[in-house]
């Protein structure tokens, strides 16, 4: 349970996936995500498709883990298609029972839309498969750089999220010693009634907040302690650094881009 | 040198620490004891500049604290090690912990490995570099904290009950290399409620209500408090000093229960 949390979805493997910059990843996810965008035909979803499914398998990790960033939103996909095919109208009436009335550009939409956030999401799972979370939090300092002009705090914010994912293990366990402590005193967390089983969870919240304020003081302490400042003057003993292959997947992506936006205005 | 010069702090109305001066010498090894509340955390966060003095003036080797500019240097001459293993670790691996003092006092990244490699190295912990803080124990999670700062080469080490929170081993571990460290020229300042702690260090301050009571070598300190019974003294120094009122005359200079027991058996 810990290890699932710390190291996010990263599994190793040692595809081109997994050696890319963070950044050139994020870039190209960036890229990508636009042209799915783009797409309005059905050559382009066959096109998405194709391209997905070669990504995949070039990442050398298992079909069943991009499958898994997809259950939570089935529920919400299947409304989606429920939606589209019983209140949208079209041109084909293919059938007809008293106010329901189905037709067939509705199903060709509900499905479109489905299939798109599909490839959305199984190619952002291949960035969160593939990166850990602390070098995509890397990544995302240095792109968001140029920020720092506009006062937003890009560092603090970079050491805000690196210290979340370090204390997680530390708050489930502490969770966990809580719930333990609590039974240990006749707490009932096995009661039916929804009113009874929220009121059972103050117990275990309360300490737990108490906890963290006090650990939060403590880091604060701890992080002024070890002379983190303003970041003026700080170096970095990570630097990322921009190989040919960046540059090519880069490449690449700018003209998947360019290659969708041709196919939607040429349509087909 | 540091020295805390007629120094006050307050929290509202509440006086904590009230008019005291102090100088610390280097190459001491200071022993500071007293009841809860008495002050000890916050004189030790005052000699890194963590909080202001409200009256007086806290200096590290002529630097007063007070001043932004200096707080850097200030905190890398002074290092602090606090009581709770898992609130000072602030990053997700052990060497990843004392990289991130380094960057902050701005060292060459090119040079971090192997000054960050060497600190771990003097506290037994360089094998267990890539590992995360919910693998370690206590004490280990204590000695990466120690390794983080004295990877960043600091004068003074100042411990605030660090060997609170660990069992016998723990902190016969920790004391070690107090031990050892002092010897290589760090002056240590440890504050603790152990009591036979306090025998390994070459001066002895006793803080109550605010106020230094007492300022002395163990020996003395302890002699002039057997009778008052406000310290708790030492098995060893208890049974000295019973045996000496009987007669037998145990060295003065002995300290340790080994050392007692040494004495009765070559003595006779
Ligand atoms: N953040 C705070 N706000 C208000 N009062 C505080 C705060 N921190 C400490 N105090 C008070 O300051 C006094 C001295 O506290 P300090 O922590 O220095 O004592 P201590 O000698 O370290 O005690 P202990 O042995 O329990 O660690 C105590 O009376 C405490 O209540
Ligand atoms: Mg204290």
């Amino acid at each position: 349970m810990i290890e699932n949390v710390l190291i996010g979805q990263f599994i190793d493997a040692s595809s081109i996936f997994h050696r890319l910059d963070p950044r050139s990843k994020l870039i190209s996810l960036f890229c990508i995500i636009i042209a799915f965008l783009l797409i309005d035909n059905i050559s382009g979803y066959i096109l998405a498709s194709l391209l997905v499914v070669g990504c995949i398998t070039l990442s050398q990790i298992p079909l069943r883990f991009f499958l898994k960033g997809l259950k939570p939103i089935l529920i919400i996909l299947a409304f989606t298609v429920f939606y589209h095919i019983l209140f949208t109208k079209g041109e084909n009436l293919l059938f007809q029972y008293s106010i329901l009335s189905i037709y067939k550009e509705s199903i060709i939409e509900g499905f479109s839309i489905v299939l798109r956030i599909f490839l959305l999401v199984l190619i952002t799972s291949l960035l969160t498969l593939t990166t850990k979370p602390l070098d995509l939090a890397h990544g995302f300092e240095i792109l968001c750089k140029p920020l720092k002009r506009l006062r937003f705090p890009v560092e603090q914010f970079s050491l805000m999220l690196a210290i979340t994912l370090r204390f997680i293990p530390t708050i489930v366990m502490e969770l966990d010693k809580i719930i333990e402590a609590q039974k240990a005193r006749g707490v009932n967390f096995e009661d039916k009634s929804f009113v009874k089983k929220v009121l059972s969870y103050i117990p275990i919240i309360i300490p737990l907040l108490f906890t963290s304020i006090q650990r939060a003081e403590n880091l604060a302490n701890a992080i002024d302690a070890r002379a983190y400042g303003d970041g003026s003057g700080r170096t970095r003993y990570k630097v990322l650094h921009f190989e040919n292959r960046d540059y090519q997947v880069i490449g690449i992506s700018l003209l998947v881009v360019g290659v969708f936006f041709l196919l939607r205005m040429v349509g087909g | 040198m540091l020295s805390f010069d007629n120094v006050s702090f307050a929290y509202g109305q509440h006086l904590v620490l009230k008019n005291i001066s102090l100088q610390i010498n280097k190459g001491e090894f200071l022993a500071i004891v007293g009841p809860n509340g008495s002050g000890k955390s916050n004189l030790s966060k005052l000699a890194n500049g963590l909080i202001q003095p409200h009256l007086g003036k806290v200096l590290v080797d002529g630097v007063i604290t007070q001043m932004p500019k200096s707080l850097r240097e200030i905190r890398r001459l002074v290092g602090l090690i606090f009581q709770n293993p898992e609130d000072q670790f602030i990053t997700t691996t052990v060497f990843d912990e004392v990289i991130f003092g380094l960057e902050n006092i701005g060292v060459d990244p090119d040079k971090m490995k192997s000054i960050a490699e060497d600190a771990l190295k003097k506290v037994e912990m360089l094998s267990y570099k890539g590992l995360e803080p919910h693998k370690l124990s206590g004490g280990q999670k204590q000695r990466v904290a120690i390794a983080a700062i004295l990877a960043m080469k600091p004068k003074y080490i100042v411990f605030d009950e660090s060997t609170a929170m660990l069992d016998p081993e723990g902190r016969q571990n920790i004391i070690t290399l107090m031990q050892q460290l002092h010897t290589e020229g760090i002056t240590i300042i440890h504050i603790t409620h152990h009591m036979e702690e306090v025998l390994v260090a070459t001066r002895v301050l006793v803080l109550k209500d605010g106020l230094i009571v007492a300022d002395g070598t163990p020996a003395s300190i302890f002699n002039n408090n057997i009778e008052s019974n406000e310290l708790e003294v030492p098995l060893a120094l208890k049974l000295k000093q019973r045996l000496r009122s009987t007669g037998i005359k145990v060295p003065e200079q002995v300290m340790t229960l080994e050392g007692v027991v040494d004495y009765l058996w070559t003595s006779s």
